[in-house]
């Protein structure tokens, strides 16, 4: 029978009650400009069975590093959605990120908004919910389409952003619902991302 | 550096209070921080960035009578890479953060096939902890590694 990548359930959806999830995310996490990660060496879950949404290491290449992105307020990265693209031939996911740059002069101008505004980039954010042994802590957004600006604006007597900027950053059409980065437990993958 | 030359640099950056910092001066800072605190001054779009980052080097400078002794690090991973291995030294992790050059070393020989992951390497390499440097207690520290041949002086 010829290959038709038929997508199959293969577990009970039931609501865990030793784990229920929560909402929400930690205000800090990091941004990658995509061109820096070395995919090559990039290495997926090789566990048994092997979970495809899981990205085991994240390795940049020589001389690059991420950078810092914190949200302040009760709801960091409020906006963050992710919907579903009804497709000709298969369905695809598209993920808007907002963020609120609370500053406006020439070094955020050039390195920041300029950049979030015609680069590509990767971001790791840290949910609140840690899932099992912190295995859904870090959520990678952008690993497969790349994060691109879909909007921004500045708005000079905004009283949310101060006078500042709000980009949003989207990840159109990727494949996979979500994406982790995940290695052995949740000490190891601490490890890993503050490497980054 | 002196530590009073630091001092009355970081003094006279502290009287300027909430005033925004020159470019001179912002580079005075981004050279003396990490003279004070071993780690590079990142810029962010946070507009305390500089300000905080006085507030972090006059607070060592109170808390410490001297300048630290900061060693460069002869090896570095690159970013996002771990050691992570059961085989070495317990499957402890070491990244950039905690690794220390013999450590590196060690790794370095040991593992050829993954020295694509180191950023810096010495043009001499240096003792590793298998080859006679102590290792820092927490591992086991195999003993697969031979020493490395002794150099013979060259005749004149």
């Amino acid at each position: 029978m010829a290959n038709l990548c038929n997508s199959l359930i293969a577990t009970d959806i039931q609501a865990d009650c030793d784990n229920l999830g929560i909402k929400g995310l930690e205000p800090d996490g990091k941004i990658i400009n995509r061109a820096d990660i070395d995919f090559a060496n990039c290495v997926m879950d090789n566990g048994n069975p092997a979970n495809p949404n899981i990205i085991k290491t994240i390795v940049l290449k020589s001389g690059k590093s991420a950078y810092d992105v914190a949200q302040m307020g009760n709801t960091p990265f409020t906006g963050l959605v992710s919907n579903l693209n009804v497709g000709a031939y298969i369905n695809t996911w598209t993920t808007d990120i907002p963020i609120a740059i609370l500053a406006n002069d020439p070094v955020v101008a050039h390195e920041v908004i300029d950049a979030l505004a015609n680069g590509e980039f990767v971001l790791i954010l840290k949910n609140k919910n840690r899932g099992t042994a912190g295995n859904a802590k870090y959520q990678v957004f952008g690993y497969a389409q790349g994060c691109r600006a879909s909007a921004g604006t500045r708005d000079a007597y905004s009283e949310d952003v101060e006078g500042g900027w709000l980009v949003t950053l989207q990840e159109a059409n990727h494949p996979k619902s979500a994406m982790f980065l995940y290695d052995t437990d949740e000490a190891t993958t601490d490890a890993a991302y503050e490497a980054l | 550096m002196t530590y009073d030359e630091a001092v009355q640099i970081t003094n006279r950056l502290r009287e300027r209070g909430n005033a925004s910092f020159s470019p001179s001066e912002k580079s005075e800072i981004e050279r003396l921080y990490p003279l004070v605190l071993g780690k590079k001054f990142r810029v962010t779009s946070c507009q305390r960035c500089y300000h905080d980052a006085v507030i972090e080097i006059a607070l060592y400078l109170r808390s410490h009578d001297t300048m630290p002794e900061i060693k460069e690090k002869l090896y570095e991973l690159r970013h996002g890479f771990i050691i992570h291995c059961p085989e070495f030294h317990g499957g402890k992790v070491f990244s950039n953060a905690n690794i220390t050059d013999e450590i590196a070393a060690e790794y370095w020989e040991r593992y050829p096939n993954m020295r694509k992951f180191f950023d810096k390497v010495p043009e001499k390499p240096v003792l590793s902890a298998s080859n006679g440097a102590k290792d820092d207690g927490t591992g086991n520290v195999p003993q697969t590694v031979k020493k490395p041949r002794k150099t013979k002086k060259a005749k004149k």
